[in-house]
């Protein structure tokens, strides 16, 4: 184990992939000379040279169609989109390219490209730079949304993100970047595609969630044992494939959910999860799902009112005790 | 599908009218075969009627204070809790308050006897799985929702005494069941007076023999065959272990069960048991079977009780007009010809009750007139005899309190 940075994980993540498979390369916005605005890239430029790590325009729908007709002649590319707020401008190569053209070709292309970006709020970015677009991305067929939050996890999911033969969405977290944490050493330590992690076990309510907010949830269930309430926390971490039968393993133990997501209510991440939950632990319930989620408007850029909007731990604790009454 | 209760249903109190006393379930409720579901009163006594089906029920058609002919419909109960089970007008929850004053068009959630149940699917869950009327439960949750620790403490608390003491309003019941067979041209009905008097801790199941009461298998002429149907009948119903209790051919049909080995035993209670000798009442066969009128049948019937007791006057036609309406002397002639041709039992088990490793009891009443009390000597030395002083050939309805201990014994010892 070697305790490391999130930044950091995904850099070595990185390094690792690119010295075993001489078909996986970088491109992206400032991530060659500069490294990266938040640093995941640095050093590796130098290292594989400019050839495999590329300084592209700002131009997030021609970058993305690269991607897609890099990957379908045979490489590995791994793009950096610098923001999730700009997610909207690589739509259509995903939506009517990645992610349907193995259909449409009936299995005669791969697809296999990730796309790194890193979204959330926190950081007083405001309104174009601090968003969650999650369920824009993992409304759509054919892609793989991913969303690691420990340094652990974020190494071994993007090596498994670069290894898989489909489109995959990486979702990192600006605030998680200078996160400390134990990471395994060794190349092939992969986490899979499309498994949950329990972070912390509990048997009263079950906290579903996804990135920084696997950390609110943690420190809520903390408060709540203060409380004497014994609660869950289940890191999703694959936002799509789902993993189902950990979220029916923990609501059959706890009969209560709740889930949080930073991303907004109405049409969210979080909506689709409960939905799933109605569908499949309808009669394990014994409170109506909740949801902790960003409200349905812009994000400010006033520290208190951002801080005021943003879900968080105290938000979480009153939703569980809220599906506990 | 429906189920009719009827006053025929109504057992040994036969009389031309009843009045309806009360119904011991809401629509919508629940309700376990044998479980007393409404009661009526005759000129003589009060009688309960109990459940001809288990399920849902769906309609009252008499309301208390009613009176009601013999062979009326008095309710019905449904397989599923039909949310357009209709209550009736008087006993009808308030209904939902509208949020309008537009009249709603048939309103489906108005339903199930009552105002509408707030409870979150798995207090709904739990308290299907344990047998407990969401209605009678306070919910503790948020506007009065029915969570899971309200079922829970429902469970923990005694039930508050149902109206009628003696039976239950389905606490839970998870023991062994107890199967009731009865006899050659009887129904399940011929239990009713027991029935109330067994341990509310074990599950009645009443089955009627194939060609017999509501049963829908026809005349079964070889007694394998009859005892397989029974056997199919309890199969379906999921039933892998049992206490049996039968009566007369429905006693030779228990002990032919113990030796088939396709469900698990664990006590038998055989009353005037067929399968113990050769002989059998022949008249009383053939006047079962070829009785026209209520006078005809009327002596036959007699036969089957001793000197002490007799039953009540109109008995015989009400038998007469349930046979007429199901065609069943039909039916029992052709059985009666295949298991006693010749008025001799065709079927012998003696070696089958020898060889029984279970608790077991044979009641015989000492004045029967259809098989001889002395067949009650081929028991061996491993099962209880009680020999029945004052009986005839239906202890059950003779003698039901005494009936109903040796059958609680059993259960309990089993």
């Amino acid at each position: 184990m070697a305790l490391m940075r999130y930044a950091e994980a995904l850099n070595a993540a990185l390094r690792e992939e690119m010295t075993r498979d001489p078909s996986v390369f970088l491109f992206g916005e400032d991530i060659g000379r500069y490294g990266g605005v938040f640093k995941v890239t640095r050093g590796l430029q130098e290292e594989f040279g400019f050839n495999r790590v590329r300084d592209t325009p700002i131009s997030e729908q021609a970058m993305t169609a690269m991607a897609v007709t890099a990957a379908m002649t045979g490489t590995r590319p791994v793009l950096e989109i610098m923001y999730a707020d700009f997610m909207p401008l690589t739509l259509d190569a995903l939506v009517n390219q990645a992610s349907i053209y193995e259909y449409i070709w009936n299995g005669q292309v791969k697809m296999p490209f990730v796309l790194r970006t890193q979204g959330g709020g926190g950081a007083g970015a405001a309104a174009q730079h601090s968003k969650s677009l999650d369920s824009m991305v993992a409304h759509i067929p054919g892609i793989k949304v991913v969303a690691p939050s420990t340094p652990a996890d974020a190494k071994g999911l993007l090596k498994s993100a670069i290894r898989d033969d489909q489109p995959v969405v990486f979702l990192e977290h600006k605030l998680l970047y200078n996160m400390r944490g134990e990471v395994p050493e060794g190349d092939d330590v992969l986490v899979p595609l499309g498994a949950a992690s329990v972070t912390r076990e509990g048997t009263d309510v079950s906290i579903f969630a996804t990135s920084r907010m696997v950390h609110e949830s943690l420190k809520a269930a903390d408060a709540l044992a203060e409380r004497g309430i014994s609660a869950e926390v289940v890191d999703l971490r694959s936002l799509k494939p789902l993993d189902l039968n950990a979220i029916k393993k923990s609501i059959a133990k706890t009969n209560n959910a709740v889930v949080v997501n930073e991303g907004w209510n109405f049409c969210g991440y979080a909506a689709e999860i409960s939905a799933t939950i109605m569908d499949f632990c309808f009669d394990d319930l014994d409170a109506p799902v909740a949801r902790v989620t960003m409200p349905d408007m812009p994000i400010p850029y006033s520290e208190p009112l951002e801080m005021a909007v943003l879900p968080n731990a105290e938000k979480i604790v009153a939703a569980s005790l809220q599906t506990l009454a | 599908m429906t189920h009719p209760i009827t006053l025929e249903s109504a057992g040994g109190e036969y009389m031309e009218s009843v009045v309806v006393v009360e119904w011991t379930k809401k629509p919508g409720e629940a309700v376990a075969e044998g479980e007393v579901v409404v009661v009526v009163e005759t000129a003589k006594a009060a009688s309960e009627i109990p459940a001809p089906h288990s399920g849902y029920l769906q309609e009252i058609l008499f309301q208390p204070g009613e009176e009601a002919d013999i062979g009326s419909v008095l309710g019905r109960i449904g397989d599923e809790p039909s949310a357009s089970a209709s209550a009736p007008a008087e006993s009808a929850a308030p209904a939902p308050k509208a949020a309008d004053d537009t009249p709603a068009p048939a309103a489906p959630s108005a339903a199930k006897g009552g105002a509408r149940v707030v409870a979150t699917p798995l207090a709904r869950r739990v308290a299907r799985e344990r047998g407990i009327d969401l209605h009678d439960l306070r919910g503790t949750g948020p506007r009065g929702r029915i969570k899971l620790r309200d079922v829970e403490a429902a469970k923990a608390a005694p039930k508050p005494a149902a109206a009628a003491p003696q039976e239950s309003a389905g606490p839970i019941r998870d023991a062994v069941p107890v199967v009731f067979l009865h006899g050659f041209g009887a129904d399940k009905t011929a239990w009713s007076r027991v029935v109330p008097l067994i341990d509310r801790a074990v599950t009645p199941i009443l089955i009627d023999l194939p060609g017999h009461g509501a049963s829908d298998v026809g005349a079964i002429a070889r007694f394998d065959d009859v005892v397989e149907a029974v056997a199919a009948e309890l199969d379906d119903k999921g039933i892998t272990a049992a206490h049996l209790v039968g009566h007369s051919l429905g006693g030779g049909v228990a002990l032919a069960l113990c030796g088939l080995g396709r469900i698990a035993v664990h006590s038998l209670c055989l009353i005037a048991p067929a399968g113990l000798g050769p002989e059998i009442n022949g008249g009383f066969l053939d006047g079962m079977a070829n009785a026209r009128s209520a006078e005809t049948l009327e002596p036959w019937l007699d036969a089957m009780t001793g000197d002490d007791f007799a039953l009540q006057s109109g008995y015989a036609r009400t038998v007469l007009r349930q046979w007429q309406a199901r065609d069943t002397q039909k039916t029992l002639a052709e059985m009666a010809e295949g298991l006693f041709p010749g008025n001799t039992q065709s079927m012998r088990l003696v070696s089958v009750l020898a060889d029984l490793a279970i608790p077991a009891k044979v009641l015989w009443g000492l004045d029967d007139r259809i098989i001889p009390s002395a067949h009650a000597f081929s028991a061996s030395a491993g099962v209880g005899l009680h020999l029945m002083k004052g009986a005839g050939h239906v202890p059950h309805m003779e003698q039901p309190a005494l009936t109903a201990r040796l059958i609680n014994e059993l259960a309990r010892a089993g």
